[in-house]
């Protein structure tokens, strides 16, 4: 392995879904198999993902470590990374770096739990890496809830994934379109979820707290709104879990520019609980 | 030992001869007015009578742009190669403020991950200081307990014993081995004159206390004194780029069509968009929350991180700020509002 | 400076302005901008021959645009930016009260500090301001006439040069530009919200700082200055490196004088020739 740490790993698209019109899953597989044989991660880190010719964008990975030989990604073309990514093909080259960052304490703070995800939008991602593994664990833990809104039918994003999660009978599937959401503009033919913004459907939705870890992922504005319904609802702060985007290019807590104060997004998070986030300066 | 000189000349000539023997040396060259340090060649007009360079000797160990990868396309896939980083690197004509930014460097960039590009020039580098003989209202090493005389970060510390030459002070082995190697530079005397040495560590006092400065920091995130400090910057990022500690960068590509180079380059949390997210959120939106990042970052959460001020003294950002941002002002602001000296 | 410390205080007790821009003692032989928002803090304010800084940049910043009406301190070579500022549509003239400053030119300072090389003074056409609500400090004789064409000695010498030559003088000089963006952030005329080296989609200007973008970048910046520059040397003071900006700011202002006749910041009437497109612009037919 090069001592180089911007060096990525280089891999190839094997799978590509189209989540949303500005949405994608890519599967990636290593290119070396002695790469996939030494890797591997956790659920809740990140890593960096780069276009040869555009540059380098951080998303965080959407597969469970359960599920070996292969990585997922979910991205949002926003930019010029993102963009190039978008144009790329079934057998294309990408790089990859990490993967970086903490992760959720599963072993040591979610056995015997009942755990309750809430996502917003593309949110769902990085609680989708947690979903699957929590599942493929399935009896190391009590009651599984899952909470996912989006702003219309068409920013769901893994909508096979949420019906087949609605089936299971181990896990119980609230789901939600902002008001005005389920239009047929936005693709939807009779919607049999709720209707209303998340943090109301969560109120509402009779999970509990009691011997529960929550994970909520989405825009920030919904993180805001959702933490204090969990507290709520009983969640304490210690096991009420999220993770901070900010803009990053390293990774590796060099470039600084993650920074909340002196946690450093891509060192010390991108994980983090309500009680740890409470502590930081509001700078995110 | 025998005492060993330097004579400017032999310096210049030295430094020219490195460079054109596969060394990358850097030195201070006077251009327009103002003295910068740079990588030398044989035109090079360098020249060591200066107060300060305008750069930090940083240009030398981070780049102001620097290839970290290259790669090539091709119908069978990708193929990315590194960098390699063998060649030897003289640093000549920092003051002791821009040597003690090294080690401060060192600690962000081998924290967990080592970032090669800066160890490995460290490594392959000799850092030859030039005691300071002069200072200005902007200069504050003493404060964070460095000297003009200091020796943190050198390898050799040259000491003026007259207008043209040095009395040598071989710090390290590197700095031994590289005196030894070029022997014939130097020479075994030189006439000394008497207004040398001009300056020492009382002739910049100590104004204010890190530790005082970095609680009330940590105690003052939202407070109306930040808005104050920095309420005529404009977010450039002249202060962040002439310091010596500030490590901040971007990571971009550059490419044709088949093949190109990933590279990493100045940035600074000084700067509007340093933070802003793809989805046009800003952490950092006023122009105050980014002076206070900066002073935040030096003062405070270095101190969290890797127990040290990351902040030599020097001054260059406040010499620097058209807009007459002063560093040290701002500081004694801070020490002030904790309670004073 | 009695006088201007009162007037401020006014200002602001009465709540005519929400803030002053002004400068204030920096405890060295210098001077530094100020925005006081407080009537007791207007004793700070002082104006003297080292205020060289233009103040007309800060009235676009982000804070200062969401005042309600705003109190500057000006001399005439920062009244003329404010005129260009009112024209472009970025500030309302009721909004801000313009203290004009009577000048005598400002001096270069120490030694150490970036100098005042550009010679705007010797050449100023308005050290008696041109547009004021008060104009503080005795009338001064005016060195140059309004209708003297300006030809900038060092301009005149570059002129001499050859095209190769030219080219090379400014390879070197921009090659050495480290990028840190003090040039567009003093400059009043920089304000566009996102300029166009903040895109990354498509990304039109090289980031980075070699030769390449150096040059790109401070080409660029001068077009789209051209025609709209207001000579106040602020670039070039506070570029750290020393790049002679104004020398390409003026190459560009000399063109605009010879085909439109024009200077930029004199007649808040007048139309200036190129009407550079702005994201921002009211009028919106470009787009
Ligand atoms: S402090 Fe001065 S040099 Fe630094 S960003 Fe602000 S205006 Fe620019
Ligand atoms: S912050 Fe300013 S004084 Fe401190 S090391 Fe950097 S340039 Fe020097
Ligand atoms: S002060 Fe700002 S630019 Fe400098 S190292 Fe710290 S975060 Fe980076
Ligand atoms: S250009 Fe004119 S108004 Fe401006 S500082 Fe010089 S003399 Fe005064
Ligand atoms: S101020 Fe000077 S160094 Fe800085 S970006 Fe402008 S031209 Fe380049
Ligand atoms: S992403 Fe570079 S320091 Fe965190």
């Amino acid at each position: 392995m090069s001592d180089n740490v911007y060096m990525p790993y280089l891999m190839k698209i094997t799978d590509i879904r189209d989540e949303t019109p500005d949405t994608r899953t890519y599967r990636l597989e290593f290119t070396n198999p002695e790469d996939a044989k030494k890797f591997t991660f956790k659920a809740g880190q990140f890593g960096l993902y780069s276009a040869f010719g555009g540059g380098e964008s951080t998303f965080c990975v959407a597969s469970s470590p359960t599920r070996e030989g292969y990585i997922e990604c979910t991205f949002r073309v926003m930019g010029r990374v993102t963009t190039q990514l978008r144009n790329m093909n079934i057998g294309d080259i990408v790089g990859f770096r990490g993967p970086y960052g903490n992760s959720f304490p599963i072993e040591e703070k979610f056995y015997g739990k009942n755990i309750t995800f809430i996502a917003g939008g593309i949110g769902l991602a990085p609680v989708r890496c947690v979903i699957w593994n929590i599942l493929d664990l399935r009896d190391k833990f009590k009651d599984v809830n899952i909470v996912y809104g989006a702003r219309t039918y068409q920013d769901l994003v893994y909508k096979h994934e949420i019906e087949e999660w609605e089936k299971r009978k181990d896990v119980n599937l609230v789901k939600t379109l902002d008001p005005g959401g389920d239009k047929a503009e936005y693709g939807c033919s009779g919607w049999n979820g709720k209707m209303g913004f998340v943090p109301t459907v969560l109120k509402e939705s009779g999970i509990k707290g009691d011997n529960g870890v929550a994970v909520v992922c989405g825009p920030p504005i919904m993180i805001k709104l959702t933490l204090p319904v969990l507290k709520e609802l009983g969640f304490a702060e210690e096991n009420t879990f999220t993770t901070l985007e900010n803009k990053m290019k390293c990774g590796i807590g060099k470039c600084g520019r993650c920074n909340v104060g002196s946690f450093y997004v891509c060192k010390h998070g991108p994980v983090l609980s309500a009680a740890e986030l409470a502590q930081l300066p509001d700078e995110y | 030992m025998a005492d060993v000189f330097l004579t400017h000349d032999k310096a210049r000539e030295l430094l020219i001869h490195l460079s054109a023997n596969g060394v990358e040396a850097f030195g201070p060259v006077e251009k327009d007015g103002i003295h910068i340090i740079e990588k030398i060649h044989e035109q090079s007009p360098i020249n060591f009578d200066y107060f300060i360079t305008t750069n930090s000797i940083k240009e030398a160990l981070f780049p102001r742009y620097e290839k970290i990868l290259s790669y090539k396309i091709s119908q069978e896939g990708v193929e990315v190669e590194d960098v390699p980083l063998d060649k030897s690197i003289v640093i000549m004509g920092g003051h002791p403020c821009d040597a003690a930014s090294i080690p401060l460097m060192e600690k962000l960039f081998g924290w967990d991950y080592k970032d090669k590009f800066f160890l490995k020039r460290r490594e392959n580098s000799v850092v030859i200081t030039l005691a300071c003989e002069e200072a200005d209202n902007d200069c504050f090493c003493t404060s964070l307990g460095y000297s003009p005389r200091g020796e943190v970060g050198s390898d050799i510390l040259l000491e003026r014993v007259s207008d043209n030459g040095w009395k040598v002070k071989t710090l390290t082995d590197k700095g031994k081995n590289f005196a030894k190697e070029y022997a014939d530079y130097f020479q075994s005397s030189l006439e000394a004159d008497k207004k040398y040495p001009k300056l020492a560590d009382k002739d910049v006092p100590v104004q204010f206390d890190p530790k005082k400065v970095k609680k009330w920091i940590d105690g003052h995130f939202e407070d109306s004194l930040w808005e104050k400090i920095a309420s005529n910057c404009w977010s450039c990022a002249a202060c962040t780029y002439v310091c010596p500690t500030c490590h901040c960068f971007d990571i971009t590509d550059d490419a044709t069509m088949w093949s190109g180079i990933r590279t990493k380059n100045w940035d600074a949390c000084t700067l509007p968009y340093f933070t802003l997210h793809a989805s046009m959120h800003n952490p950092r939106e006023e122009h105050f929350q980014r002076y206070r990042q900066r002073i935040n970052h030096k003062y405070s959460i270095y101190v969290n991180l890797f127990e040290a001020v990351s902040c030599t003294g020097c001054g260059r950002c406040s010499r620097a700020c058209g807009a007459r941002v002063n560093i040290l002002e701002a500081v004694k602001m801070i020490d002030n509002a904790a309670g004073g000296k | 400076m009695e006088q201007l410390i009162q007037k401020a205080k006014d200002l602001l007790s009465k709540k005519e302005v929400d803030a002053i821009i002004g400068y204030c003692a920096t405890g060295k032989d210098e001077a530094k901008p100020a925005l006081i928002y407080q009537a007791e803090d207007a004793g700070e304010l002082i104006f003297n021959d080292r205020c060289y800084n233009n103040l007309a940049v800060y009235l676009t910043r982000k804070d200062v645009k969401k005042l309600k009406k705003i109190g500057i301190v000006a001399k005439g070579c920062d009244i003329r930016a404010i005129v260009n500022l009112i024209i472009e549509n970025q500030i309302d003239r009721e909004k801000v009260y313009i203290i004009g400053m009577t000048c005598n030119g400002v001096v270069k300072p120490g030694s150490k500090y970036a100098s005042l090389k550009s010679g705007k003074c010797d050449v100023c056409k308005v050290r008696n301001p041109h547009l004021a609500d008060l104009v503080i400090g005795d009338k001064v004789t005016e060195q140059v006439p309004m209708d003297k064409k300006i030809k900038h000695a060092d301009l005149e010498e570059f002129e001499k040069k050859t095209r190769e030559e030219k080219w090379q003088f400014w390879v070197d000089q921009l090659s050495r530009c480290i990028r840190c963006n003090a040039c567009r952030q003093a400059c009043p005329m920089c304000y566009c919200n996102r300029c166009i080296v903040d895109y990354n989609t498509p990304q039109w200007i090289d980031t980075r700082s070699n030769p390449k973008g150096g040059m790109a970048w401070n080409l660029v910046r001068a077009y789209h200055l051209s025609g709209r520059c207001i000579d106040c040397s602020e670039c070039e003071r506070v570029c750290p490196v020393n790049i002679p900006l104004m020398l390409l700011n003026r190459t560009l202002q000399e063109e605009v004088q010879r085909s439109f006749d024009f200077e930029a910041g004199y007649d808040l009437e007048a139309c200036p020739p190129l009407t550079v497109f702005k994201k921002d612009d009211k009028e919106n037919f470009i787009r």
